[in-house]
């Protein structure tokens, strides 16, 4: 390779993948992980912990055999252990004659096989099963003396219910979103696609934290090569605590150093449910609501999922206006800059006396205005997002008061300036995605400074530097700009800057590369 | 290693950013409210035979704060002279304070003394400066240049526009012949047309500043050689295909006329038997014909028009009538044509129309071997008129 840019990148792209593990703390227990199981060493080491409960009983078959039900307090059902373990193997068992069977050898067969009518039960022989299984919030039934012990699933804590999405609204459609138990999330997205092909794969990440996640396709359609890539990514994470999933985004996206999100998430399961059907892979991860979907494109970031609910020919003008307001989000600030500091040429003769008249008694040029303006849009932006809602209306008063009208008045900056600037904030929120929408507020920045410094020149050197790196941008395998670039004519048409009715929507657009592209969603 | 290296480059990206952002700095950069927006230029010739500028810029305020409107004048007059216009132009600069930005320009003016000594010095810099659009309106005038640029204009307007927007209403006028920097140098550039400018005058109407617009100024090669008059200037505006609207008044002879004006003599006026035609479109074509080496030309001129008024409010109507007015309109659309044809070529000798041109196209064999004598061929040269003419409505009266 001899260009050395290229190389630059590649070892950019390589590094972000190999982070280095955080030293976890080292318990005894751990040396032991995959020995045979020990219930004393268990719950010597467990008990030190409050909420971890362990109670010790009799079964009294053809010999007294000590057993112990480890459960994590909070976390199990107390009614069921009750009455489907205890209250059979301590009281209603010993009626039964088989029951009396039971001894020191085969107590985990009968257990197993006969008098434990929990609906999920397994059993395990190591001690690190034995603690994973507690702590995750399964009941472990132990044979004190013995080297086996079951996992009685039996959780039981408390969830919040389903609600309706907070950040994505939406006026049509299904109104549910994720929320933080991954059982609720991937049973949300299970009665949608009630097809076998939909595949849900489990994996734990952290060493900590150990917590769950599940990798969801549909077999046949999504990208055995991209299912597999995730996979591999999510196996390379090496991270201490993972607390929620969106910090997965960082580890798993192509290019850490790029500003544009590459990763789509969403906290509505009829949004998963339909990615998944064009053959996107999602990734949940326990106690997080939000959906990683994966590959994404930039088309997708500008797209709601109402866009397939309303009528196509209403879409069509939606989507131009969002687009629009993506261009106005990015340029705004920096044509305002250019043209009034370098091609007063281009303004119509009274457009241009009245900007110079409304900046007669400004005291600092525009791009120092338009950073001043931004600077301070910014920070109302940032300080009203988590304002608890009664002091939250301050921002506002403060924002319209202090910027529109009080700056303007002062002489501070002129009106046409709060005009652009306006325009810009409310344009940006056109764009559907937040996450794109920050990434537009990025870029804003150096396209200014560009545009301030060398005019259109200058904006043109900025944009082309943009749209060069779109065009390298890949979301696993996927080029950031499909079907734009590389064009694929059917996608386009089909769904991108306008979306053809449902009717017409014959095939599947090929949006990303998919396994099957002529199925129609069931093989 | 490679690390270093990787460093390395990254180090170099940034620093050469950096310069290329830095090094120029805010170069050409100019803030909007620090230059003067220039909207009217004109050029003179001065007694010493240096070139004189003068130059309109706007002040903003007046426009944006109605409220405190003031004294103040919505534009000012600077004037300076040189050497060369371009000389005259940087002596503007140092009088007026601020950078003068001339894109915005709305009409350049140029005086009489110029034009008949010659524009090809003046035009050069305005062909060779990027600042000055060629679409910018020419005007001509009969005197100095600098009293059309110090003219009054409405309280809400500049002088410059104010001109701009009679060129531009030419549409509906069809009074005003509109030439642009670029139709100048077009025509003067071309071999077979010569270019004629529109010409603007200024007078104090009872106090009211008026600008009239409606005269020509007609060239030979770049100098000025003569004027047409309103009349005239039409004539030549049937030619070149810029009527598409306007008033043709012509005078009603018929015997209804004479009968009726026997019975009650005493009570017709002066102006009764007049009667306006409005023009609705017209259409010229310029015919070159060659008959063996005689030169000759048709042109035919197709124009529409409906009944816009009479003055004895009569109500005729019927094919007879129509016809007769058709034939009304046709002579006087053909004096106006015939007037403005005789001037050209036998008092100033200058092809304004472009005869020359149409002739080049059809015959250039011999266009080639006349053109030298063009001068001389132009003066004899027979022109045949086809005026065609229709009414479309008789206008209906109660």
């Amino acid at each position: 390779m001899k260009n050395p840019w290229l190389k630059m990148f590649k070892e950019l792209t390589i590094r972000s993948h190999v982070k280095k593990v955080r030293k976890s703390p080292e318990l005894p227990i751990d040396q032991e992980w995959d020995k045979p199981i020990s219930f004393f060493e268990i719950k010597k080491e467990l008990e030190k912990s409050t909420d971890i409960v362990f109670r010790r009983f009799k079964v009294r078959g053809k010999e007294d055999v000590p057993c112990a039900l480890g459960v994590v307090d909070g976390l199990i059902d107390k009614h069921l252990l009750d009455a489907f373990v205890l209250r059979i193997l301590m009281v209603e068992g010993v009626a039964d004659p088989i029951f009396r069977e039971i001894n020191r050898k085969n107590i985990v067969d009968m257990l197993l096989d006969v008098f434990t009518p929990a609906n999920e039960i397994k059993k395990i022989n190591t001690m690190g099963e034995a603690v994973d299984a507690i702590l995750s919030g399964d009941a472990v039934l132990f044979v004190e003396e013995g080297k086996e012990a079951l996992v009685i699933s039996a959780r039981g804590w408390e969830t919040r219910g389903i609600a309706t999405p907070e950040n994505e609204a939406a006026i049509r459609g299904p109104k549910e979103a994720f929320n933080e138990s991954l059982r609720t999330n991937t049973s949300l997205l299970r009665r949608k696609i009630k097809h076998p092909s939909l595949r849900i794969i489990a994996m734990k990440i952290g060493e900590l934290t150990r917590t769950d996640l599940v990798i969801v396709y549909v077999e046949k359609l999504a990208s055995q090569d991209v299912v597999k890539e995730v996979q591999d990514r999510l196996e390379r994470v090496k991270i201490g605590g993972l607390v929620a999933g969106d910090v997965l985004e960082e580890f798993i996206e192509d290019f850490p150093y790029s500003p544009f999100p590459q990763v789509n998430v969403t906290e509505r399961p009829d949004i998963v449910a339909s990615d998944l059907l064009e053959g996107r892979v999602v990734v949940l991860v326990d106690g997080t609501p939000t959906a990683l979907v994966v590959p994404a494109t930039l088309n997708k970031f500008m797209q709601v999922n109402e866009d397939y609910y309303e009528r196509a020919m209403i879409v069509i003008l939606v989507r131009f206006i969002r687009y629009l307001g993506a261009v106005i989000a990015v340029l705004a600030p920096s044509l305002y800059i250019a043209i009034t500091n370098f091609h007063q040429e281009l303004l119509p003769t009274n457009l241009a006396l009245s900007i110079a008249a409304s900046r007669e008694a400004t005291p600092f040029p525009a791009l120092i205005e338009a950073f001043l303006m931004l600077t301070v849009l910014e920070i109302l932006q940032e300080a009203g997002l988590r304002l608890p809602k009664p002091i939250g209306q301050t921002i506002g008063i403060v924002g319209a008061l202090v910027i529109g009208d009080a700056a303007v008045k002062a002489s501070l900056v002129s009106p046409i300036q709060v005009i652009v600037i306006g325009i810009t904030a409310v344009s940006s929120y056109a764009i559907p995605s937040y996450d794109l929408a920050i990434a537009i507020r990025l870029l804003r920045l150096p396209l200014m400074i560009m545009a301030g410094t060398m005019g259109f020149f200058g904006l043109g050197i900025g944009m082309y530097f943009v749209l060069i790196h779109l065009l390298k941008l890949r979301s696993f395998g996927t080029p950031y700009l499909s079907p734009i670039a590389p064009f694929k004519v059917r996608a386009f048409l089909q769904d991108t800057f306008v979306r053809a009715p449902w009717w017409a929507l014959k095939k599947r657009p090929q949006l990303i590369d998919i396994e099957d592209p002529n199925s129609k969603g069931r093989k | 290693m490679i690390k270093m290296k990787v460093r390395k480059n990254w180090l170099v990206l940034i620093v050469f950013s950096l310069i290329i952002i830095f090094l120029p700095g805010c170069w050409s950069h100019r803030e909007l409210h620090e230059i003067g927006i220039a909207s009217g230029i004109g050029f003179d010739l001065n007694e010493e035979g240096k070139i004189a500028l003068s130059v309109q810029i706007i002040t903003p305020s007046p426009f944006s704060k109605q409220t405190e409107r003031g004294d103040r004048k919505p534009v000012r007059v600077l004037t300076s002279e040189g050497e060369t216009v371009f000389d005259a132009i940087r002596n503007i600069m140092a009088k007026s304070g601020d950078r003068v930005f001339y894109p915005h320009l709305q009409i350049i003016v140029l005086g009489e003394d110029l034009a008949k000594a010659g524009l090809k010095p003046v035009l050069d810099f305005l062909e060779r400066d990027p600042e000055i659009r060629v679409l910018t309106w020419l005007t001509i005038t009969e005197g100095k240049a600098e009293d059309i640029i110090r003219g009054r204009s409405r309280e809400d307007d500049t002088p410059a526009t104010h001109i701009n927007r009679l060129i531009e209403d030419y549409r509906a006028t069809s009074r005003v012949t509109p030439t642009s920097l670029l139709n100048y140098i077009d025509m003067s550039l071309k071999e077979g047309i010569e270019p004629i400018v529109g010409k603007v005058s200024y007078f104090e109407e009872k106090g009211e500043p008026t600008f009239f617009m409606e005269e020509a100024g007609v060239f030979k090669g770049d100098r000025l050689v003569g004027w047409l008059d309103a009349h005239e200037n039409r004539g030549y505006l049937w030619v070149a295909n810029k009527v598409q609207s306007g008033i043709v008044v012509a005078q009603l002879k018929n015997q209804d006329q004479e009968k009726k004006k026997n019975i009650s003599s005493n009570s017709s006026n002066d102006f009764e038997d007049l009667i306006s035609f409005e023009i609705l479109r017209s259409k010229s074509k310029i015919k070159p014909q060659l008959n063996g080496d005689e030169l000759s030309f048709l042109i035919q001129l197709d124009v529409v028009a409906n009944i816009g008024e009479r003055m004895d409010n009569e109500s005729a109507a019927g094919k007879e009538f129509i016809k007769e007015m058709e034939e009304l309109l046709r002579l006087s659309v053909e004096k106006e044509v015939l007037d403005t044809l005789k001037k050209a070529q036998k008092e100033f000798n200058s092809d304004i129309f472009g005869l020359g041109l149409t002739a080049q196209r059809k015959y250039p064999e011999y266009w080639q071997e006349h053109k030298e004598e063009w001068d001389e061929i132009f003066p004899e040269l027979e022109v045949e008129l086809k005026v065609k003419t229709k009414i479309n409505a008789p206008g209906m009266i109660l």
